[in-house]
């Protein structure tokens, strides 16, 4: 009956696991709560280590057997821990061991006891969690939070809330009345709050209490009620957050308003508030006086990117875009004011925040620059002009330090110098640079520019060589010398390139030299005409009417030698020039041979010498009569030995004329031709007198220059 | 290329040096013609040549711009210094050469030149035969 009674009794038990063990820990009984909270049958069980049902951590750790010999030594074992299902999962477990005895007392094995407490045991987690983070909360709010009862008294007051109160005991104040913190009007304040809390509603106050410590703070208090379960105000929640420096800022904020108002009012800037779509709001005074404005409220409203014309009403959309995003735009233009005075103003737009913070508004603050404009202006034109005409001049700067006899040049200075751009120019490497035979001068003109008894200017022309590219350049310096003290400091002026100039002088120069040289010696050779036509002449007559031809013939050679350049002629040309006033056009004169280049000196003698000859057969030869006429004829041939050069033979041979005679006395011409042309050409003539015609050979070199002349 | 001409080769000759053949063959001519010997020359190259092969040139005529490597100055010179009993006579179609520029007790003579005044200055040296 009674092992019926127990048996039941295990059945019924199904919130409790009950399951026997024998001594070594194996499984005699197991009872529908073991399979209900763990999942294994009985039959499963049967005869199976307890072991089943422990973790593998406390399997690992041998847990059940220690557990089974606490429970034998001490008659009772709880036990709490996790323990393993069926399924794997894992379930808290609160049970106790105990050991099993028969009649006799006699230990024959264990009884295990256990309860499914694993909702509990995470509820309680969760709480300890919960609470500890609301401590931690309380802990970490820099807020000074409170509970009171319903009497106002304190009861609870958090660790930041006991910083900032600066509290070191909170026992010494608890219980105490809160309101009494407070004095005058936020003790009243303190009080309606608390009631208006106690009566369900929030309690909202601001003022002034001092810390435990005495340091007097700003504060904004708020008191709501902690409820019950009956929704009844049970106790009061009060927050009071430390706004001391918010209040201070709000302070100095209304002081800077008052500033600024000040500033509004005496500024002689022109300073206008505009809404955020850029119309005219305000206009400070100085700004009314500075823009001559007769009707103030005529310009309120008004759109004041508009006022600005041309290019700065871009610039100023493009400053108020800005000032829109929280940015400063600034710009320059240019506007007339009311009354029509030009006038041109440095502007710079700011936001003004709202009390979101957010642009609400924007502040044009323009600066009458005026004057300060045209200042920089005409400065900057000036300099610009200079720029151009430096630049236009190749005109370099410099300047020389007359005490440590330093030059500072600038980079068109280096460039006419023929120095490159990042050359360091020393004293030495200025003088170096200045051709020797002009130093001394240069040196020269600069000591008597920085005499101080003298005028101080300083000029030179001068030449100078590049060190790199050898390059020699003219240099026309100019400057002028400051002195202190009695002394010159320095030196500065400019510097140009006048090597076109130089040249071109010196050119001109030559060329005066050239030409006086050119009609002295034909002067010269005027005078040896007459004196020679003189000597020979038995008359005046004579001699005048032999003078004449040959002066024209000087003169035809004359021009057709400049006309060249003085470079000399082409054989063929000279002499068709000289047999010209000779030629009836009737084919008298044959010409032939190749080309041949003689000198201008060589060319006159045989434009003389053919003159002669010409002369000579219309007197007395081949063009004395109808029939006759002249060959010219000359060759060219390589000189042998002499690279270059050609021996020249030149044969006049006349023919159709008179029978000739030779003549009893040798003229002009035939001295001209032996000993005149001959020597010309470096070579030798000889005029022969056959009865067919006079024959006039003249054999020559063609120098190297003169034969190349006919390559060209 | 030289000649000699000699009328009276016994009391020195005249070295007439100058390119220009027409403005030489008056030169000599003058010469001649007032019984002093004349060489003539066309470049002061080959001046030197018959101031250094003959003995008996008194007097050195010379044109500055004359073809060759030497001019009338350089020859003149040479001459000063070579044959330093010699007289000198410098001519030119340019300007006068500055101070210095010619040997001491030389003479400069402008072209177109006075025939007599070359003369005169060749009589100073040569007593003509």
């Amino acid at each position: 009956m009674r092992s019926h009674l127990l048996e039941a009794l295990f059945a019924s038990a199904t919130d409790y696991a009950i399951l026997a063990l024998d001594l070594a820990g194996h499984v005699t009984l197991w009872n529908e709560g073991a399979r209900r909270i763990m999942g294994w049958t009985e039959a499963e069980m049967l005869g199976q280590p307890v072991h089943a049902i422990f973790t593998e951590e406390d399997r690992r750790d041998r847990v059940p057997e220690a557990e089974l010999r606490a429970a034998a030594e001490t008659e009772i074992g709880t036990d709490e821990r996790w323990h393993v299902r069926r399924d794997g999962s894992r379930f808290w477990a609160n049970g106790e061991m105990m050991p099993l005895r028969d009649g006799a007392g006699t230990h024959v094995g264990f009884m295990k006891i256990l309860r499914d407490r694993t909702a509990q045991r995470l509820e309680a987690e969760r709480q300890r969690a919960d609470a500890g983070f609301l401590r931690s909360v309380l802990a970490s709010s820099a807020d000074c939070i409170k509970v009171l009862d319903l009497d106002a008294r304190l009861v609870f007051m958090s660790e930041g809330g006991q910083r900032v109160m600066e509290v070191s005991d909170f026992n010494a104040i608890r219980g105490c009345p809160w309101p009494d913190f407070w004095s005058g009007q936020g003790n009243a304040e303190a009080r309606a709050a608390v009631d208006a809390a106690r009566a369900g509603g929030i309690g909202r106050f601001q003022g002034v209490a001092d810390t435990m410590a005495g340091t007097r703070r700003d504060w904004d208090v708020q008191v709501t009620p902690i409820l019950d379960a009956d929704g009844r105000p049970e106790r009061l929640l009060s927050v009071s957050r430390d706004v001391t420096a918010v209040r201070s800022a709000e302070r100095a904020l209304r002081e800077a308003q008052g500033l600024n108002a000040a500033v509004l009012q005496s500024s002689r800037d022109c300073i206008v508030i505009l809404d955020l779509e850029g119309n005219t709001r305000f206009v400070s005074p100085g700004g009314i006086e500075a823009m001559e404005v007769a009707d103030v409220d005529a310009i309120i409203g008004l759109s004041w990117p508009r006022v600005w014309k041309g290019e700065d009403n871009a610039a100023a959309w493009s400053a108020l875009a800005q000032a829109k995003e929280g940015g400063v735009g600034r710009f320059r233009g240019f506007c007339p004011t009311h009354r029509g005075t030009p006038k041109w103003w440095d502007v710079a737009i700011s936001p003004l925040a709202g009390p979101d913070g957010r642009p609400d508004g924007l502040v044009s603050i323009a600066r009458d620059v005026t004057e300060q404009h045209l200042v920089e202006t005409e400065l900057r034109e000036t300099e610009e002009r200079r720029r151009l005409a430096i630049e236009a001049a190749d005109i370099g700067t410099w300047s020389f330090d007359v005490e440590t006899l330093t030059p500072h040049w600038d980079e068109r200075c280096k460039t006419l110098a023929g120095l490159p751009a990042d050359a360091v120019v020393t004293y030495d490497v200025y003088m170096a640079n200045i051709h020797p035979d002009d130093r001394e001068r240069v040196r020269a003109v600069t000591l008597a520019a920085l005499d101080p008894a003298g005028s101080g200017a300083y000029r030179a022309e001068y030449r100078v060589v590049g060190p790199i590219d050898h390059v020699e350049r003219w240099i026309a310096a100019a400057g002028r010398a400051r002195f202190e003290g009695g002394r010159a400091v320095s030196l500065a002026g400019t510097a140009r390139d006048v090597t076109v100039r130089k040249k071109a002088e010196e050119q001109s120069l030559l060329l005066a030299d050239e030409l006086q040289h050119r009609v002295k010696n034909t002067l010269a050779m005027v005078q040896a005409i007459v004196r020679q036509t003189l000597r020979a002449a038995a008359t005046p007559a004579e001699a005048q009417a032999a003078i004449d031809p040959r002066l024209q013939a000087l003169g035809r050679a004359h021009t057709m030698l400049t006309v060249g350049g003085w470079e000399g002629s082409d054989l063929r040309t000279a002499a068709t020039v000289a047999l010209e006033s000779h030629d009836d056009g009737s084919g008298r004169f044959r010409l032939s041979g190749p080309p041949a280049w003689l000198s201008a000196q060589a060319a006159m003698s045989l434009a003389l010498v053919l003159n002669e000859l010409a002369t000579n057969a219309a007197k007395y030869g081949a063009l004395s009569t109808a029939e006759g006429g002249v060959d010219l004829s000359w060759s060219v041939e390589p000189a042998p030995g002499t690279a270059g050069s050609a021996k020249l033979e030149l044969v006049w041979r006349e023919h159709g004329g008179p029978p000739v005679a030779e003549p009893l006395r040798r003229g002009f011409g035939s001295k001209l031709i032996e000993r005149g042309l001959a020597s010309a050409i470096g070579g030798t003539a000889t005029l022969t007198f056959p009865r067919g015609g006079v024959v006039c050979r003249v054999q020559g070199t063609l120098t190297a220059l003169n034969a190349s002349k006919l390559a060209v | 290329m030289s000649e000699a001409r000699t009328f009276d080769g016994r009391r020195g000759a005249v070295l007439v040096v100058e390119d220009e053949p027409l403005i030489r063959m008056e030169a000599v001519d003058f010469l001649e013609g007032e019984g002093f010997t004349v060489v003539e020359a066309r470049s002061a190259d080959d001046g030197l040549a018959v101031l250094r092969a003959r003995a008996d040139i008194r007097v050195l005529f010379t044109d500055i711009q004359v073809p060759g490597t030497l001019d009338g100055i350089a020859l003149a010179w040479i001459a000063a210094r070579e044959f330093g009993n010699i007289r000198l006579l410098v001519v030119s179609g340019r300007a006068a050469p500055g101070p210095g520029e010619l040997p001491h007790g030389a003479v400069f003579l402008a072209k177109p030149y006075n025939a007599s005044t070359v003369v005169g200055h060749v009589q100073d040296a040569i007593r003509p035969g």
